[in-house]
């Protein structure tokens, strides 16, 4: 008991213990003094803070990289699309110049076709497709119904018309198909 | 937490924008669009369609697309602007319990 004594007062020298219930003869575990732990508390929350300030200076400089790379997208994002059609360009010209030499008509649509298979052949490259409408069951995700025609040798609502066609990029619908779809009423003979 | 949206219920078209970090940015909607048309649409089949596909759909299903709604949100059926607004509507109209004006529910 002698020892243990002394050893409590050594440690009471060094840090001073907050007075427990504890009796002598119990083991106390030695707390933290209150200052010691605001004084790391205070040390945690200033680096903290300066983390904090320097994210958010970061996060600052990335949403400006963002928009800036976002803009350049914006502004030169149709430059391949638009290299693959000088191409087009370059053959409708070209017919032109033909047509005003020579006179055949033929000789000028068939010009025209080509370009137009070229044309078409870039547009597919970049994703574009033609939506298929004739015959098929109206979906407005496709087709506009512009009017509906009473038949009665088709399913309801089939497309049944094509005023103008429609197109999609990829899997997104750019312009929907402007159809005629049939509403089914009784045949006559009854 | 979930993030709050602002939604901007026009009579023809809506927008809808949240806020991220630190400013609002408008939501694109699923066909790409910034805005949306407001329009919804209940079919035979029992789908509801939104947007611009409800108006594509709308000549072959007058009675159950809906739009310009925002005319009779808040108002009672026997009021002026809804009867007016009725002769315009190909959708019905009817009176709920307590006099508002409430579109008739499908298939009813």
């Amino acid at each position: 008991m002698e020892k243990r004594e002394i050893k409590d007062l050594e440690i009471k020298e060094e840090h001073p213990v907050e007075e427990t219930k504890a009796g002598p003869e119990e083991m106390v575990p030695v707390e933290q003094p209150p200052e010691e732990r605001i004084e790391e508390l205070e040390a945690e929350l200033a680096e903290s803070r300066e983390r904090y300030i320097r994210l958010y200076a970061e996060f600052e400089n990335y949403k400006k990289r963002v928009q800036k790379d976002k803009e350049e997208m914006l502004k030169y994002g149709t430059e391949p699309l638009l290299q693959d059609l000088l191409t087009v360009l370059d053959n409708l010209e070209m017919a032109i110049q033909h047509a005003e030499k020579e006179v055949s008509a033929e000789s000028l649509i068939q010009g025209v076709e080509l370009t137009l298979k070229e044309f078409r052949k870039v547009l597919n490259k970049y994703g574009i497709s033609e939506i298929e409408a004739v015959g098929k069951p109206f979906n407005p995700v496709y087709h506009h119904a512009m009017s509906e025609i009473e038949r009665s040798d088709l399913d309801d609502k089939t497309v049944v018309e094509e005023y103008r066609k429609g197109y999609t990029l990829k899997d997104r619908t750019i312009r929907p198909a402007l159809v005629a779809v049939s509403r089914k009423t009784k045949t006559e003979d009854n | 937490m979930g993030k709050a949206i602002g939604i901007d219920l026009g009579t023809t078209n809506s927008v809808v924008a949240v806020m991220q970090g630190g400013e609002p940015v408008v939501v694109a909607n699923q066909e790409g669009s910034r805005t949306t048309p407001s329009v919804v649409a209940f079919t035979e089949k029992g789908e509801r369609l939104v947007g611009q596909i409800a108006k594509r759909q709308s000549i072959t299903n007058p009675e159950n697309t809906i739009f310009s709604i925002k005319r009779l949100m808040g108002r009672k059926y026997d009021s002026e602007i809804v009867t007016e607004a009725m002769k315009r509507l190909p959708y019905k109209v009817v009176p709920a319990s307590n006099g508002d004006a409430h579109r008739r529910r499908y298939l009813q």
